[in-house]
């Protein structure tokens, strides 16, 4: 046994030796903060990030790098979880970046941001709730992705041209879904003109092992469209127990919802759905460039936010670059409000509140199995 | 009235899902006093492996009742020989030692699992399709239950009779209760104690493997943490009802259920969980041992 153990701790030795012995990098690199749910049930929405900033990475160092720097992506997950990102975040903060590419859910970015506390810049790329840039707290909060309201109003015209009247609201009871639902209620309140009723607020809890209680209420309450504020996952099992039920209202989903796997999962019960998304710009050059780029290094998907994420990635470098410095922070601010930039999701410039200019939603419904686009 | 029919089934359905896993952790807690926090995923890797045999037994042309049966048969044997291993690896060693070093255990176990299936399969939500064919008799319940709901509540209530009976008229079943009096005085007699406790593990697995299958042709939808939340809602049933007492997992699985359904119907989802919980407490404060459960003096 002792022989053993002496064995082991020399074959250490000999591993920290030859990793020391390594050559030291000419410059010292760049380095840059990712945070967001790379485990976990929502892994794929940051994963998606994950593999637009590693393309919007693979380009700028291909370029020569930020500031004569190679940048190099320091990875945190938190799955999602307030908790986890609050210790994620401590531990990117703790190594001294300043620059930091995420987090992925609306409900882990706030309780990052608390963690940072303005001493880094934060650029999400699917973080959508209002809160995060109304409140005025995160001075130095950015967001490539179009806010939570401008989904909602989407959605009242939505119901408005098809005539809907009595309407149920359910959500997943996390931040991010339950404030979906909380801005379609407001929506829908502040045109009263329309005649749409809210005939029913509920939340289901993600993972139960039946929604049936919450899918009688539906039944019960005789409505002709469901807005659903969560993920897509959810709402296809949601769909299926109410079409099993003989509920046909019509489900009206955001952007969790606009994700293939709502189609491949859901079936024949989701056909007729609506969701408002991130316009589609995969068909353009710098689109395909990307794509093929990242088709080289991985066989997975990109996912819903990749092209929001690279952008994010895009717009960071070339404010740091154009400021000159990776650690003026109000410098660095004032190059991503005053310059537009021109990224993969197109010219991209940020209001003084964080929240980008030029990108909007769009509404899709699923058709024959897929989601096309919709017109009003 | 419809909705009060709707969520009685509901209710019904809740329960009984919550009663095939409960099984599990009451008859393991009544022969070896150990809470295996590791079945839910048991319960989780039953939907999976269904789920990977009806495609193999699709693909050769299997359809209808006949896969059904041949797919829960199948994952209940695979989930035996889990729950068998389960035991062997990391229980058996830790008998003997204090009842917290099992317990950290069982919870090592069930990380690992989630995580190995993760790694294995797929950390992604995968869709799950409807193995239950048409019942006969579908037309006079439309309305008032789907045909999962039927089959869950048909299949646990089989499953309750079949349990009762083996502990009631089988060798093992008066050996499985001699040990849960007393171990010693149970060895003594020439009870083999190893396939008593094997036997207790590779019984809850079958009823959590079945679970997995149903549940997962009901939500069409399955995932790597599925068990947690399923695990937890079946342990608090078990306690509800009296761990260790088998009717006691099946009553506290009903009330856990109903009370559940009722909440979210009548109330608000907001107090599903509330409900139960304010329900566990109080009967635990009325009746520590739970509603079935037998009192028992710690003897140090």
């Amino acid at each position: 046994m002792r022989t053993i153990t002496l064995s082991l701790s020399l074959c250490l030795a000999a591993f920290v030796s030859l990793s020391q012995a390594s050559p030291a990098p000419a410059q010292e690199t760049l380095k840059i903060g990712f945070g967001g749910a790379l485990l976990g049930s929502l892994a794929s929405y940051g994963l998606s990030n994950l593999y637009g900033i590693e393309v919007a990475i693979a380009k700028a160092n291909a370029a020569g790098g930020v500031l004569g720097r190679q940048v190099e992506l320091v990875k945190e997950d938190d799955s999602c979880d307030p908790a986890l990102a609050s210790s994620a975040a401590t531990k990117l903060a703790s190594q001294g970046i300043r620059l930091i590419l995420g987090h992925t859910c609306s409900g882990a970015t706030h309780s990052a941001l608390s963690v940072y506390g303005g001493k880094a810049i934060v650029v999400s790329s699917s973080a959508t709730d209002v809160y995060l840039t109304d409140s005025g707290d995160n001075p130095y909060f950015f967001r490539t992705t179009p806010r939570d309201d401008a989904q909602s109003s989407l959605q009242v015209r939505l119901l408005k041209a098809k005539g809907f009247t009595r309407v149920a609201l359910l959500h997943d009871k996390g931040d991010y879904g339950k404030s979906l639902a909380e801005l379609a209620e407001a929506a829908i309140k502040a045109d009263p003109a329309s005649g749409i009723t809210v005939a029913l607020v509920e939340g289901v809890t993600s993972g139960q092992v039946s929604y049936d209680a919450v899918v009688a209420k539906v039944k019960d309450a005789g409505v002709d469209a469901i807005i659903w504020g969560g993920y897509y996952n959810d709402a296809s099992k949601l769909a299926i127990n109410l079409r099993d039920r003989g509920v046909g209202a019509v489900i009206i989903g955001a952007d969790g919802l606009y994700d293939e796997r709502y189609v491949t999962m859901g079936g024949s019960a989701v056909e007729g759905s609506f969701a408002t998304g991130q316009s589609d710009i995969s068909q353009s050059a710098a689109a395909q460039e990307a794509l093929a780029i990242h088709r080289k290094n991985h066989t997975e998907e990109t996912g819903t936010y990749f092209f929001y994420s690279m952008a994010a990635a895009e717009a960071l470098f070339a404010a740091v670059e154009k400021a000159g410095t990776a650690d003026d922070l109000d410098l660095i601010k004032t190059h991503l409000t005053s310059d537009t930039v021109d990224t993969v999701m197109g010219p991209v410039r940020f209001d003084a509140k964080g929240d980008v200019i030029g990108a909007g939603f769009k509404l899709y419904e699923v058709k024959d199995g897929k989601f096309v686009e919709a017109t009003l | 009235m419809e909705l009060f029919l709707n969520l009685c089934v509901s209710g019904l359905t809740k329960g009984s899902i919550y009663a095939l896993i409960a099984l599990g952790y009451t008859m393991v807690y009544g022969i070896i006093a150990l809470i295996n926090f590791a079945h839910g995923e048991i319960y989780m890797i039953g939907a999976f492996t269904a789920l990977i045999f009806s495609m193999a037994l699709g693909a050769l042309g299997l359809s209808g009742w006949g896969l059904l049966l041949a797919c829960g048969l199948l994952a209940a044997v695979y989930c035996a020989m889990y729950g068998w291993t389960l035991e062997k690896i990391a229980y058996k060693p830790l008998r003997g030692q204090s009842r917290l070093a099992p317990l950290i255990s069982a919870i090592g176990m069930s990380i690992f699992l989630q995580n190995y299936v993760q790694l294995v399969q797929t950390p992604n939500f995968l869709a799950y399709p409807d193995l239950i064919p048409p019942l006969p008799f579908a037309g006079a319940l439309s309305g008032v239950a789907t045909k999962s709901q039927v089959a869950i509540v048909a299949a646990t209530a089989l499953s309750m009779i079949a349990l009762t009976l083996f502990i009631k008229r089988t060798r093992m079943g008066l050996a499985m209760r001699a040990v849960s009096q007393d171990p010693t005085m149970a060895r003594l007699s020439g009870v083999n104690i190893d396939r008593v406790i094997s036997s207790t593990f590779v019984i809850g697995s079958v009823f959590a493997a079945v679970g997995g299958l149903l549940i997962g042709c009901a939500t069409r939808q399955i995932d790597s943490y599925q068990g947690f939340l399923a695990g937890m809602k079946a342990f608090t049933a078990a306690v509800l009802g009296g761990i260790g007492s088998v009717p006691g997992a099946v009553i506290g699985s009903l009330i856990l259920g109903f009370s559940e359904s009722f909440a979210a119907g009548y109330v608000s989802s907001d107090y599903e969980d509330v409900v139960a919980f304010v329900l566990l407490i109080l009967i635990l404060t009325l009746r520590p041992d739970g509603i079935m459960g037998s009192a028992t003096t710690q003897k140090v």
